[in-house]
């Protein structure tokens, strides 16, 4: 059938915010689908929260609202807009709930809106714990035996009958969110209780634990007429336990026999044409490893992060063709865009393997529970292809950006080999190095796969990976040998690293291309990855395009994580549609399966493949370009700047020089007394003692950060010396190569600014200001634009700083500058002479295209010929206040405290005529719903004592009961705010802080303590169980004021005018 | 697995095609030199299956998936009673196979098949090669000295007399309560036979050389897949003609489809590089549903006379003719492999038909 006629507005619901298990893929998945109807020629609404995606930029569709995900905005939206259709399966889980509770409550068939994609009765199907056992159970699908339960009572009853472990599933959660495996009733309890909770339909699975199944996934396709494909099985690598999101995993599946994937493959047929999903639908299985025996363990009828990944792995663009299916069309018309003359019914062959690795925050949480389980964890990550799994992997390793390029972990080294076997029986973020080091100390496959089940076929290859180090480490190192490492993934260096020799010869890599059919057709938009083989076959299709255009590489920012997340692939994207503009051949070279700037055809070529020296050399000796670009692409590409340099790449836009001035501390402080700009009083230093002179000398607080620095890695305000001595401790005990900075901590506000300079003119689109003081990481800050508080003489020095940046270190594209002003005087904290977080979201609010016009620039560009005037951009008419978003409830034992160290897993903006209508927009978006009584406990730091009157004061009068600590309480009480006195979780086991917060009377806590981190403390617990029990937790004045100000209006969200961004 | 199989280096291979390429791997499964149509097939999983399939017969396989092995061989998935292909081409084997079913590993098998395998060089090159050239003879080889000998005799090679090769006994018939239907095999019945006898029918085999008379007692015939080229058959094509005549429902299925076209008046055409894999795109043109078929095919169907029916599916990415339904004789034929019990979305629906047509 060809597009419906009925359909010719259609409203798309974004994903929201970045939060762990629901990440860049729906942005990647959200911006195909918004091309595919536009090609269609239907008006699109888009909503979403999020303004660091692409799919919220001015041309992706006719009307886009940054507005609240919640029921109530979208129905405000669809009362405005009149759309005749909602898409409901291309947004998430978000997505997919908000466009159900719509569908039920009667809503889009009273204002006549069709929703496309999946219809109540098929989502229910899938997602109700209950209706999918008995519609598995109708077309004898086997089930894992489960029960939906609605109390604990239940959910041991039944634990009980099926005995223990058990799973618990909550319904209707994020990536699992709340759910856990229970070994005996005690753990049971406490998951199902919690999961109960956070299920919005206060219901969870209790579920047989069939850990050690191998777990298998297949995305399928489906359209009205029945017609239906599996695009691609995926096996993890860890068995049935740990979440496919935290798994290691490899497409195709390849421990299969035919019978078993063909009987694994007509099951996930035959639930998709049950369900009747029309798009795309991803199936989980487990499938005993000693029989024919298996159980169907998840159906997701909507795009996902597998079906990103699957699209990623075989060419074929799910989520395009879900679309196209969703307004009418079917497999048999669908043109598959990667051949050009094949279509989309015909299943992806693919000759070659791919490996997905997770990419965890636990290098920034250290104290964060490491364990896997069925709760994702990992923020990102990274895909690598190869013609075997031993290169497959290799190049996974070193592309996660942990600093390893083999499977050897550092760390493992001194543990001995008992605790090693003993490592085996937990599954951590570490799990295949442990198998690694495992196999090394001697103990054998047979062993290993006894105690962990990952299947022998990985253990053996990973084998064959040591059997062939031991080689290289022996004898001499022949040219067959480096061959044989280079064809299973290994880098020169590691190569001579390994043998202690110099390799014979130096090969390049060739390039074979990702096609869809294993080459039966010739393709037409193909992308690329390296390997070691006689043909290179992108060299052959740059010959054979003989295009007579210039050729440049944008370097992509690697897996998302926290620090670097998806507004830099939004920069590298911009950047690449930009030069293909000016008439230049954008060439890109990512790793991250999950983003827009991989998608097929976004780059006129892409070669997924990691980001190290030696990737890129390759590259460069295939592709020749006249130039490259790293200022997109965040701390990944930046960091490859000074290499390229040294091999005479023309890097494109500021110098190597000039990154490395703003980088390298001594020659930065060169850098401001040249500009005569002042910034805090510090100094460079390698060890504590050094460390505890420079402190004692500057006086605390002090801020003390390694030189090098992302996302603020690794940094904190120190109040004493006990503070450094642990700092300098945990630095310590890594390898220090780059000294520790330590700067005198002025208190004051923050703000940014984000400019375009041809390094004579600068354009600086707008000034942020932070709502939280300085010592808040500028990521975790809520920013507004425009700066608010800042009198004139300070706007006037922000502006000329800027500019003498700009010139001094001839920035060509983007820089990117942190103030604090502290006293009226502004001081500088640091300089990016690079692409930022906040680029996006200014771009969208100021409509200043900032990376277009810094691409251009960088080809050669005057900014003053480019239409958007220099110096400072006028005001616009809007207030845009980013929030933080977190994660903290996927991440056990993390502290919320916000402080230097990022720890924001996304962002959500508030677009309004004022401030205060911003703000609130803002935090209903971030998932504060802004209850307007209810209790507050608070509970501070001595140093925050004074100021926390007024926000007590503010809640006060808003008639919220108050619950204090004792000191804090005694504080209150005597300035006259009644507070309630709460013991302290050592006082009284049965009744303290932590048991009222479980009471439910709590709705907001204001906690703050000078030390954080160790999940032991009292603060820290508090904390955390205000993130257990969904309750708002302020851990800055700033943000606790800004909220109470925000519950003081006399305006609620329902109030504010709805923004339509493309009328800006 | 007790005693292992490890890869071995330093066993030189080459294969030597008719466009006069060279490409040197190394040397698995048996030793030798051996000569064939070098086919592709994208299928990814199934090795076993196709290893043992007749269809292959006298070619040399390459696979591009890069791994073979991987769950080891085990004597239920074979089709055939052994291997009938000559050659095997893939990337890499797997010596540490892992399945709960493995009975040895590839190399083992392939030796004992006396089948001749080359790893270890760019199948996707090959590939290419084959896409861009055709279908060509190669020879795999691991006696470099004879290379330049068996580089002129390769033009001269040619695959004959497929069908008789793979012909094996079957037994006289299979017992079922059924209709009986008679398959004329030509060189793979069985899979028609297990389909046949999932739906409870009588089944009995008969060789190409049987005339329509053998066919008496039966209610419906199924002309089976084989390989090699449907040219070469011409002498049954008279059987298939009085069948035709007498009103028994006809079932053409791969070869059989061929045979069957050519015998109402239709032409075949060699495929510039056939088509190979599991995942083969047709399109049912009645109901317009698409299904991934599996295939196994260097041959094609052209010049339908309009009078002798209607192509009834169509290979969706190059059009290519995957099946008729004829106006005037009962009977059906389609170039690739039905399966299953005939739910919506697999192919045994034609089964299903055919035995409507019988019945």
């Amino acid at each position: 059938m060809p597009l419906r006629q009925d359909i010719k507005k259609v409203m798309v619901i974004g994903s929201g915010p970045i939060v762990i298990g629901q990440a860049a893929e729906f942005d990647y998945a959200g911006t195909q689908a918004c091309r595919a109807l536009k090609e269609e020629g239907l008006e699109v609404v888009l909503v979403n929260s999020n303004p660091a995606t692409i799919m919220t930029d001015k041309a992706m569709a006719d009307k886009i609202y940054i507005e609240p995900l919640t029921l109530d905005v979208i129905k405000r939206i669809i009362l405005l807009e009149k759309p005749d259709s909602l898409l409901s399966t291309l947004g998430g889980q978000t997505g997919l709930t908000l466009s159900m509770e719509l569908a039920k409550e009667g809503f889009l068939a009273e204002h006549g809106v069709k929703l496309l994609g999946a219809d109540p009765v098929t989502i229910d199907k899938a997602e109700d714990r209950q209706s999918f056992k008995d519609t598995m159970e109708a077309i004898n699908q086997p089930c894992i035996p489960s029960k939906v339960v609605t109390t604990v009572e239940d959910a041991v009853a039944f634990a009980e009958e099926i005995h223990y472990p058990v799973i618990v599933r909550p319904a209707f959660t994020l990536g699992g969110t709340g759910g856990g495996i229970a070994d005996d009733e005690a753990q049971l309890r406490d998951i199902a209780r919690n999961g109960l909770r956070l299920s919005p339909i206060t219901q969870v699975l209790i579920e047989k634990c069939i850990s050690g199944w191998k777990e298998i996934e297949f995305e399928v396709i489906r359209d009205s007429k029945d017609n239906i494909i599996t695009v691609c099985s995926m096996e993890n690598m860890d068995p049935v336990g740990v979440h496919t999101g935290d798994s290691i995993v490899v497409a195709p599946a390849v421990t299969l026999s035919d019978k078993e994937y063909q009987m694994l493959r007509t099951a996930a047929i035959n639930i998709v044409s049950e369900l009747k999903v029309e798009g795309g639908c991803n199936c989980q299985f487990a499938l005993h490893p000693e029989s024919f025996e298996y159980a169907v363990i998840e159906v997701n009828p909507r795009v996902s992060r597998s079906s990103a990944l699957a699209s990623k792995a075989t060419g074929y663009p799910i989520a395009k063709v879900a679309s196209k299916i969703a307004i009418g069309y079917t497999l048999d018309e669908i043109i598959n865009a990667v051949t050009g003359t094949t279509y989309a019914c015909f299943e992806p062959a693919i000759d070659y393997l791919v490996v997905k690795f997770p990419k965890w925050p636990f290098d920034k949480f250290v104290y964060a529970k490491r364990t896997l389980g069925t709760q994702m964890k990992a923020t990102g990550e990274v895909m690598a292809i190869g013609t075997s799994f031993e290169q497959g992997i290799m190049k996974a390793v070193r592309g996660i950006e942990l600093g390893l390029d083999t499977l050897t972990l550092p760390d493992l080294a001194e543990i001995p080999t008992e605790e090693i076997e003993k490592m085996l029986y937990e599954v951590d973020d570490r799990r295949i190095f442990v198998l690694y080091e495992a196999l090394k100390r001697g103990i054998s496959v047979e062993k290993i796969h006894e105690i962990t089940l990952v299947d022998e076929w990985f253990l053996w290859k990973m084998q064959n990976l040591l059997d062939l180090e031991k080689e290289l480490a022996e004898g001499e190192l022949t040219e067959e040998k480096y061959m044989r490492a280079k064809k299973w993934g290994y880098l020169d260096s590691t190569i001579e690293r390994l043998s202690g020799q110099k390799p014979p010869i130096t090969r390049f890599a060739s390039y074979k291309m990702v096609d869809t059919c294993a080459a039966e057709f010739e393709a037409r938009t193909p992308y690329f990855y390296s390997t070691y083989d006689d043909e290179n076959e992108a060299r052959l299709f740059i010959d054979r395009q003989q295009s007579d255009k210039k050729k440049i590489i944008v370097f992509g920012s690697g897996p998302i994580r926290i620090g670097q997340g998806i507004e830099f692939d939004y920069c590298s994207v911009h950047c690449v549609w930009a030069l293909k503009r000016a008439g230049y051949e954008a060439i890109i070279a990512n790793n991250n399966p999950e983003t827009v700037s991989t998608d097929f055809d976004t780059g006129d070529r892409l070669y997924f493949d990691p980001l190290t020296k030696e990737d890129v050399r390759n590259l460069i000796e295939t592709e020749k370009p006249y130039g490259v670009v790293v200022q997109f692409g965040g701390q990944t590409a930046i960091k490859l700047t000074k290499f390229l340099d040294e091999l005479g790449v023309n890097i494109l836009g500021t110098s190597a020089d000039s990154i490395d001035e703003a980088e390298d501390r001594e020659r930065f402080d060169e850098l401001l007394e040249r500009c005569n700009i002042p910034r805090a009083k510090g100094q460079t230093v390698f060890t504590t003692e050094e460390a505890l002179t420079v402190a004692n000398d500057l006086g605390y607080p002090v801020l003390l950060r390694p030189s090098y620095v992302l996302g603020g890695q690794n940094m904190i305000i120190a109040y004493n010396d006990a503070d450094v001595q642990e700092y300098m401790a945990i630095i310590t005990a890594h390898e220090l190569e780059n000294p520790v900075l330590i700067d005198k901590y002025l208190m004051g506000i923050e703000v940014e600014v984000d400019a375009i300079s041809d390094g004579e003119d600068y354009l600086i689109p707008g000034i942020m200001q932070h709502v939280e003081r300085a010592g808040v990481h500028s990521g975790d800050s809520i920013s507004v634009y425009p700066a608010q508080t800042l009198p004139h003489h300070v706007r006037q020095t922000l502006i000329e700083y800027t500019g003498r940046f700009a010139r001094e270190l001839k920035v060509k594209g983007l820089i990117n500058i942190q103030y604090v002003v502290y006293n009226h005087e502004v001081y500088v904290i640091e300089v990016n002479p690079r692409s930022s977080r906040t680029v996006p979201y200014i771009s969208k609010v100021t409509g200043v295209p900032m990376v277009a016009l810094a691409t251009e620039i960088i080809l050669g560009k005057k900014l003053k010929d480019l239409g958007y005037g220099t110096g400072l951009y006028p005001e616009a008419d809007y207030v845009a206040v980013k929030v933080p978003v977190f994660s903290f409830s996927k991440l056990n034992n993390v502290d919320t405290h916000l402080g230097p160290e990022m720890k924001s897993t996304g962002e959500v903006l508030g677009i309004a005529r004022t401030y205060q209508d911003a703000l609130v927009k803002g935090l209903v978006a971030s998932g504060n719903s802004l209850k307007r009584s209810g209790g507050l406990l608070i509970s501070v730091r001595d140093a925050d004592k004074e100021e926390v009157l007024e926000v007590a004061d503010k809640f006060a009068s808003l008639g919220f009961e108050i619950y204090a600590t004792s000191g804090t309480a005694l504080k209150l009480n005597r300035n006259m705010i009644p507070a309630n006195t709460v013991k302290k979780i050592s006082e009284d086991p049965e009744n303290n802080v932590l048991t009222l917060l479980d009471s439910g009377k709590i709705d907001y806590v204001i906690s703050t303590s000078t030390h954080g981190r160790q999940p032991a403390l009292d603060s820290v617990q508090i904390r955390r169980k205000a993130v257990e029990r969904s309750i708002i937790c302020l851990t800055c004045m700033d943000t606790a004021n800004a909220v109470a100000d925000c519950l003081a209006m006399d305006r609620t969200i329902d109030d504010i005018e709805l923004i339509d961004i493309t009328t800006i | 697995m007790s005693e292992m199989n490890k890869v071995q280096h330093g066993r030189p291979a080459w294969l030597l095609l008719q466009d006069g390429t060279i490409l040197a791997g190394e040397n698995f499964g048996a030793a030798g030199t051996v000569t064939g149509e070098v086919v592709f097939s994208t299928a990814m999983t199934g090795y076993q299956e196709a290893l043992t399939d007749p269809c292959y017969y006298g070619q040399i396989y390459l696979q591009t998936f890069p791994m073979m092995g991987n769950y080891g061989v085990n004597h239920e998935d074979f089709s055939g009673s052994h291997c009938f292909l000559r050659g095997c081409i893939v990337r890499e084997w797997c010596d540490a196979p892992s399945n709960f079913r493995c009975e040895g590993d590839i190399d083992t098998f392939l030796r004992e098949q006396n089948v001749v395998g080359l790893w270890g060089i760019d199948t996707r090159h090959l590939t290419r090669i084959l896409r861009e050239k055709g279908t060509m003879t190669g020879t795999i080889t691991t006696d470099e000295a004879a290379i330049p000998a068996l580089q002129q005799a390769l033009s001269g090679w040619k695959l004959e007399n497929a069908v008789a090769a793979v012909t094996e006994s079957q037994p006289a018939t299979i017992e079922g309560n059924g209709p009986h239907i008679g398959i004329m095999n030509l060189g793979a019945p069985s899979f028609a036979a297990s389909e046949l006898q999932r739906r409870g029918c009588k089944v009995s085999f008969h060789s190409v050389s049987d005339g329509a008379e053998a066919y008496a007692g039966c209610d419906g015939v199924v002309l089976s897949e084989g390989p090699g080229d449907p040219a070469e058959e011409a002498a049954v094509l008279d059987t298939i003609r009085a069948l035709a005549a007498a009103g028994k429902p006809l079932f053409g299925i791969g070869l059989g489809h061929q045979l069957l076209a050519l015998s109402q008046g239709a032409s075949v055409c060699r495929l510039h590089h056939g088509h190979r894999g599991a995942s083969q795109p047709v399109i049912d043109n009645r109901t317009k549903k698409t299904y991934p078929t599996s295939q196994n095919h260097g041959y094609e169907v052209v010049d339908l006379p309009a009078e002798a029916g209607e192509i009834s599916h169509q290979n969706v990415n190059d059009g290519s003719c995957e099946g008729i339904r004829y106006s005037h004789i009962k009977a059906l034929s389609v170039q690739f492999r039905p399966v299953g019990p005939g739910e919506a979305q697999d192919t045994g629906y034609l089964y299903d038909e055919f035995l409507a047509m019988v019945r």
